[in-house]
């Protein structure tokens, strides 16, 4: 690689804004070539000088200024965190308090959860009929006996 | 239970959205200094300045609703302090300097050579920056100022990832060679 090739990816470099790959190839460059070992010296030592150069004062005037702007409030504070749903039938955002939603849910998911319990239920479909048997008629017929009550079993 | 947010730029802007002056006086006081610092140094007039952040300000309380990324609301606000800037830039010289032709030469006028006999240090380095075109003094400003990276350098202003590294490339070269940062190491041309 050239130097006209290699300096700029130096300049990347001191970025934190070059591959690895692109970093072998210029330190493999750096390590032979003065002019561009004295350009990494030189943008990190200038660097080094700007981050000394102080910020100019804001002029009082501009927080008064600034602060004097009014606000249109589109709608009521909400005090929760705000979390954003998207997707709907018309593809707009719906903005729900994240307590809110959460109560939903919960209530929802309880609902559902107790009407099913309901609705599968095996009592439900398991109502039990006792049938009370006070007696049979025991009927004769042409002198054949009548038969055996129920219980009974013949040998 | 109430549970403390920290303040970040996504719940001052929300606050903003709602009319809270107290989140919009945070947001500012957050911001004041490296917005004013950026139009400054870019403008090189206080009334500039102070009038570009100040509009910076007022498009934020107007158009808060309308700010569709508020985690990048740091880029958003030094995008729109610089449109400001460069406007009242354009009005005062009539004529754009701005071209993404990088082929041309980085000064905006002089060299800054006779600066360093009279001054020192840090002070040179601003005054050569200052005296930097444009388009090359608005990243080096970003980048080395705010420690934006390319991305947000180039979404601001309105550039390529690779024109933005082009520039910061060149804008220091110009001010390295200016200020003889590079001749220690260079033994032969």
């Amino acid at each position: 690689m050239t130097c006209i090739e290699v300096q700029p990816l130096i300049s990347a470099f001191i970025d934190a804004h070059l591959s690895s790959e692109d970093a072998s190839s210029v330190f493999g460059h750096i390590g032979s070539c003065s002019t561009c070992q004295g350009f990494l010296q030189g943008s990190i030592r200038m660097r080094a000088m700007i981050a000394r150069i102080p910020s100019p004062p804001v002029p009082s005037g501009l927080d008064a200024r600034v602060l004097d702007i009014p606000l249109a409030p589109h709608r009521i504070t909400r005090p929760h965190r705000i979390i954003s749903i998207p997707g709907s039938l018309w593809q707009q955002r719906l903005r729900v308090p994240l307590p809110a939603l959460a109560a939903g849910l919960t209530l929802f998911i309880l609902t559902t959860a107790l009407s099913l319990w309901l609705w599968l239920n095996p009592l439900r479909e398991a109502k039990q009929e006792v049938v009370y048997v006070f007696g049979m008629p025991q009927v004769e017929v042409y002198g054949i006996p009548a038969a055996n009550p129920p219980g009974e079993h013949k040998q | 239970m109430h549970t403390v947010q920290p303040d970040t730029d996504e719940v001052l802007l929300e606050g903003i959205r709602a009319g809270d002056a107290k989140s919009f006086a945070r947001l500012y006081q957050r911001y004041r200094s490296p917005l004013y610092a950026f139009c400054y140094r870019l403008t090189a007039e206080k009334a500039k300045a102070e009038d570009a952040v100040h509009e910076s300000f007022l498009k934020l309380a107007a158009s808060a609703q309308n700010i569709r990324t508020p985690g990048a609301l740091r880029t958003w606000l030094f995008q729109v302090a610089r449109n400001e800037a460069l406007a009242m830039l354009r009005s005062r010289r009539k004529t754009v300097p701005l071209s993404d032709s990088d082929d041309e030469a980085p000064w905006e006028t002089d060299t800054p050579l006779s600066l360093l006999e009279s001054k020192n240090g840090a002070e040179i380095v601003e005054h050569a920056i200052g005296r930097l075109k444009t388009e090359y003094r608005e990243v080096i400003l970003l980048r080395e100022f705010e420690e934006l990276s390319y991305a947000e350098i180039a979404e601001i202003t309105g550039s390529s990832e690779g024109a933005v590294r082009a520039r910061i490339f060149k804008a220091r070269k110009a001010l390295g060679e200016t200020l003889h940062l590079f001749m220690d190491g260079r033994q032969t041309p």
